[in-house]
């Protein structure tokens, strides 16, 4: 070997392709306390610890065969005393005279690697912050997830109990308490006086005398047929509510009277007609409207007083209640 | 779909021949292993050549560190290639912790693959004494692992982020591309905990495909005892010891392994099967 070769300041060798030592350089054989005699035509794997020659076969030989180089790479030797040396390995494949030499030149870490095991370390514990965060963000989630369906169910609750609370159990439809409510709001003072509004009060003729002769689970039943036939027959914002007992109230907004007369007649007509009444039971309906200066009070009275005239009047019959 | 596995996991097709012969590379490296191998079977085979996510020129977008976390994963991408290609009955050649992948496959869909060729495959290998042999005892594996920590940090690490802030400087992915054993430094890390602390001993029992395993004499990954090992268990295998010695005959002793295989081929065909 050349004399500055074999003394350059760097280890020099050279591999064939089984990996066997053809050439080794006095710096590197000083460095791993070794003669040339004991290594010369040796494999490579002599002068490895473990880690070494497994990372040889997976990257090292793979790499100089196909790529016919390495660089930078991060390797270590066992000396003959057992200890491990680390090394930065550059490696060329060159063919002189026909045949093909892996020359290799590596340059002791010293100080470098402890650098960079203080990098691969701060690297690793970045990653493990980084998983725990991930995690503590993962189960963050986890929880708003599951707050976020709580408050929907607590929402859903919320709803029922308040459609319970708006809403007569026996008929399905809306309470008078509803009906109040629903009322009021057309009665507030910046919608008063754009709003056309009639109002329709249904009572059963001879109620009393129904649950008498058939019975109360007759008389509930009849509750809810009328019930049904009113809800069926709603508009889009119209509201059918059970004022109470037998009593029976429809709020049509957007309606005037004339419109309001016809929808009281027709609902007249089905109940005489409805093919499940077999009892005879005929309503008595009154109809208001509201006008300029109504309150929800004076609009209900007028069609109270049309109810009861039309009770007073042969009953099964529709009257609207004019203003005085 | 078919297309975006091709895509995906970077599938060469190449070759002439009714049969094919899929090759899959190893721990860590490319379908380019196979460049002094796989040409010589192209007259008389299709030979499909690709790269398992996450490694070489795959897409890495579809790389999910659960899929990959075992072997599984990786055998997935197998069938998945298989399937894109409608292989059957083909012939599978897998060099390292590939031949043990090809094996899952096999598991899976016993009608994929006629015969298994196993280049240096090991079940596991970390030792079981005095039960069973690997060749490694867990601080060699660590080390190794550690080893490839310090390694990534030099180059693979830096140019990965280098490129992703630098799309336009194309000629730095061109550097990792010369790279062929580099990969995502994660994804390398986790393949190596996956191939290097799996332990495939019961499916190795399972495989019904006859084989053929490729030992190195010298073979500091897969020791021989893990060759006989596999040979034992290993139903309607054929063993062939290798005058190659290391981990890579395919890459140190293309001649030999070329000849080996078609010898088995030929004898399983009654054909010749390589060129000239």
């Amino acid at each position: 070997m050349d004399r500055q070769l074999d003394s350059a300041p760097f280890g020099y060798f050279t591999l064939d392709d089984a990996g066997m030592l053809m050439e080794v350089n006095q710096t590197l054989l000083r460095l791993l306390g070794y003669q040339l005699h004991e290594v010369q035509g040796k494999h490579i794997n002599l002068l490895l610890p473990n880690a070494s020659r497994s990372f040889y076969q997976l990257y090292f030989f793979p790499m100089i065969r196909l790529q016919n180089k390495v660089e930078e790479m991060y390797f270590s030797f066992k000396s003959k005393d057992g200890q491990e040396i680390s090394v930065l390995l550059n490696a060329l494949r060159n063919e002189r005279d026909g045949k093909v030499f892996n020359d290799c030149a590596c340059l002791r870490m010293k100080n470098r690697i402890e650098y960079e095991e203080v990098i691969l370390a701060a690297k690793k514990d970045t990653e493990k912050r980084n998983l725990l965060k991930a995690k503590q963000i993962a189960e963050l989630e986890s929880l708003r997830i599951e707050l976020e369906s709580k408050q929907k169910k607590l929402l859903a609750v919320n709803e029922s109990l308040l459609e319970m609370a708006n809403t007569d159990g026996l008929t399905g439809l809306r309470n008078r308490h509803y009906l109040q409510e629903c009322l009021s709001s057309y009665f507030m003072p910046d919608t008063e006086q754009f709003l056309t509004l009639s109002f329709l009060l249904i009572d059963i003729d001879y109620f009393k005398k129904v649950n008498d002769t058939y019975g109360h689970l007759t008389g509930d039943s009849i509750l809810q047929k009328l019930g049904n036939l009113l809800r069926d027959g709603t508009r889009k914002d119209d509201v059918a509510a059970r004022y109470g007992g037998e009593e029976f109230a429809l709020v049509l907004p957007a309606t005037g009277k004339v419109e309001a007369l016809e929808i009281a007649e027709r609902i007249r007509c089905q109940v005489e007609n409805a093919d499940w009444n077999t009892y005879g039971v005929t309503i008595s309906i009154g109809v208001a409207t509201k006008v300029p200066g109504d309150t929800e009070n004076s609009l209900q009275s007028r069609a109270d007083w049309a109810l009861y005239y039309s009770k007073d009047h042969g009953r099964n019959r529709v009257t609207f209640g004019t203003e005085e | 779909m078919n297309q975006d596995i091709l895509l995906r996991n970077n599938v060469k097709v190449t070759g002439k021949g009714e049969k094919t012969i899929l090759f899959a590379p190893g721990f860590g490296c490319d379908l380019n292993v196979w460049s002094l191998t796989a040409p010589y079977f192209e007259d008389h085979f299709q030979v499909v050549l690709f790269d398992y996510v996450g490694s070489g020129q795959s897409d890495y977008q579809a790389y999910r560190a659960e899929k990959y976390q075992d072997l599984n994963g990786y055998a997935q991408d197998v069938l998945d290639v298989c399937d894109a290609l409608e292989l059957k009955e083909a012939i599978f050649v897998g060099h390292s912790v590939g031949g043990i992948i090809g094996m899952l496959a096999a598991i899976q869909e016993p009608d994929l693959f006629e015969h298994l060729i196993l280049i240096g495959p090991s079940p596991c290998y970390l030792n079981e004494l005095p039960n069973y042999y690997g060749g490694f005892e867990k601080e060699d594996l660590e080390g190794l692992i550690q080893m490839m920590d310090m390694n990534y940090i030099g180059w693979a690490n830096y140019l990965a982020q280098v490129i992703m802030k630098n799309p336009e400087r194309p000629e730095l992915s061109q550097q990792l591309e010369d790279n062929f054993c580099s990969t995502d430094p994660e994804v390398a890390h986790r393949f190596a905990i996956a191939t290097f602390f799996s332990d495939h001993r019961e499916d190795v029992k399972k495989v019904r495909v006859p084989s053929l395993i490729l030992q190195c004499s010298d073979d500091s990954i897969a020791p021989i005892e893990v060759g006989r090992y596999m040979h034992r268990h290993l139903q309607n295998s054929t063993l062939e010891i290798m005058e190659a010695t290391g981990h890579c005959p395919h890459m140190s002793h293309p001649e030999e392994t070329v000849q080996l295989i078609s010898h088995y081929l030929t004898s399983a065909y009654k054909r010749p099967v390589t060129n000239g």
